[in-house]
């Protein structure tokens, strides 16, 4: 049986968290999500995670602290940042640093999807999963 | 792969920078030559579309309507074709409409002043007095190109990602440093860059169609969603208000118009924070 990819979601906001887990696990991936980035930060010591979602704004530690963790941590682990307060400058420090998407909100699950399923096959390891929406970049 | 903007205060040099960039790294260039596309399309001249690339307000000139539409229409046919990546774009003022777009690299060439006054003097056969004359009226003209046509100076340092001066380095190693800059992790495209792309070749759209009726308007768009702001006069909001929906209905990627009558028009640093914010 094939490995389900490892997703964790970091986001501060509950709904974030609610909307994108069911979202995601709907793509057959396994997916756990954290609303403290300590708590994330914690458990990708014990685990391995494919793929991690993360918010920026974020109290004590920011999302590019934790991208920056990650990428320190395990180069194969593909870091999406996520962000209401997208701006260039931003998207361009996380790139910078080795995130493999920066997505600004709202987006819609299908737009977030699109670049999971470009993480999974960047990782060796492509979903078989078919988006609904027709317009997506 | 980023896309990358060149403009320079000497346009051959500029073209020629292009060019030679454009294969070296085996992108796409586009430049005064997709005119022909654009006029093509609006069913307008080359000429016409050079003219509004060019064309300062003079004492005798005023810069109307036409030349607004003009602009808009290589605005608009520009946006569009960056979506497609991989190019070298130069010569169509782009620098001054394509901004917040973390995937495009914009650069400024600064030429070598000496070098193009001595090409002017032997090729007019002039003194070094009138070559600097001629140059001064340009750069000039430019200039007063830009304030009409975007409320810009091109001198403006903070349009740019880097300025580069020919004199001190040289074609070659500007080349060179410009090909790697390119190379950086920050300047590919990710999906919010990709979206504020779209964002502006929408607006742009939506701007030439508004432009037929109106003038003194902004339209930001942010999805589906667009924003216009309008100069005029609040008694008149609901009628206006209207009037745009139903143009912006000819658009079918436009699902909600949001319009705003002002007594003075948001700048562009302003339109770019409510861009940020929306």
């Amino acid at each position: 049986m094939d490995k389900k990819l490892e997703v964790l979601i970091l986001d501060d906001e509950l709904i974030v968290c609610k909307r994108l887990k069911p979202a995601i696990e709907k793509m057959g991936c396994n997916v756990e999500t954290f609303l403290e980035p300590r708590e994330a930060l914690s458990r990708l010591e014990e685990k391995p995670f494919d793929i991690v979602v993360t918010d920026i704004r974020m109290d004590e530690i920011d999302g590019i602290q934790v991208l920056e963790h990650v990428r320190q941590q395990s180069e194969r682990t593909i870091v999406i940042v996520i962000t209401g307060y997208a701006m260039v400058s931003l998207a361009r420090e996380a790139m910078e640093k080795g995130a493999f998407d920066f997505i600004s909100k709202p987006f819609k699950p299908d737009e977030i999807r699109s670049v999971i399923l470009k993480a999974a096959e960047e990782l060796g390891t492509p979903l078989d999963y078919e988006l609904t929406s027709k317009n997506l970049s | 792969m980023t896309s990358i903007l060149i403009s320079a205060d000497d346009q051959t040099m500029g073209l020629d920078f292009a060019k030679n960039l454009a294969a070296k790294i085996k992108f796409k260039c586009l430049d005064r030559s997709f005119l022909k596309t654009v006029a093509e399309r609006y069913k307008t001249t080359e000429e016409k579309l050079l003219k509004a690339l060019n064309m300062p307000p003079s004492s005798t000139r005023l810069w109307g309507k036409t030349m607004e539409q003009h602009l808009a229409y290589i605005q608009a046919a520009t946006l569009e074709r960056l979506l497609d990546d991989n190019i070298i774009c130069e010569g169509l003022a782009a620098h001054f409409y394509v901004r917040g777009v973390s995937h495009i690299l914009n650069v400024r060439l600064l030429s070598d002043r000496k070098a193009r006054e001595e090409l002017l003097m032997q090729k007019k056969i002039i003194t070094l007095k009138k070559a600097r004359k001629i140059l001064d009226r340009e750069t000039l003209s430019d200039l007063r190109w830009s304030q009409k046509a975007f409320n810009s100076d091109a001198s403006d340092a903070s349009l740019y990602d880097m300025v580069l001066s020919i004199e001190q380095m040289g074609l070659d190693k500007a080349t060179e440093v410009v090909m790697n800059m390119a190379e950086y992790r920050k300047f590919r495209p990710m999906t919010y860059s990709i979206k504020c792309l779209q964002d502006l070749a929408l607006a742009s759209r939506l701007h030439i169609l508004l432009l037929s009726k109106f003038s003194d308007f902004s339209v930001i768009a942010d999805g589906s969603r667009v924003i216009v702001y309008i100069k005029g006069s609040k008694r008149q909001k609901a009628k206006t208000a209207g009037e745009i929906k139903v143009i912006a209905n000819e658009i079918p990627e436009i699902g909600f118009v949001e319009v705003h009558v002002v007594s003075k028009l948001p700048s562009v640093s302003e339109l770019q924070e409510i861009e940020t914010s929306t």
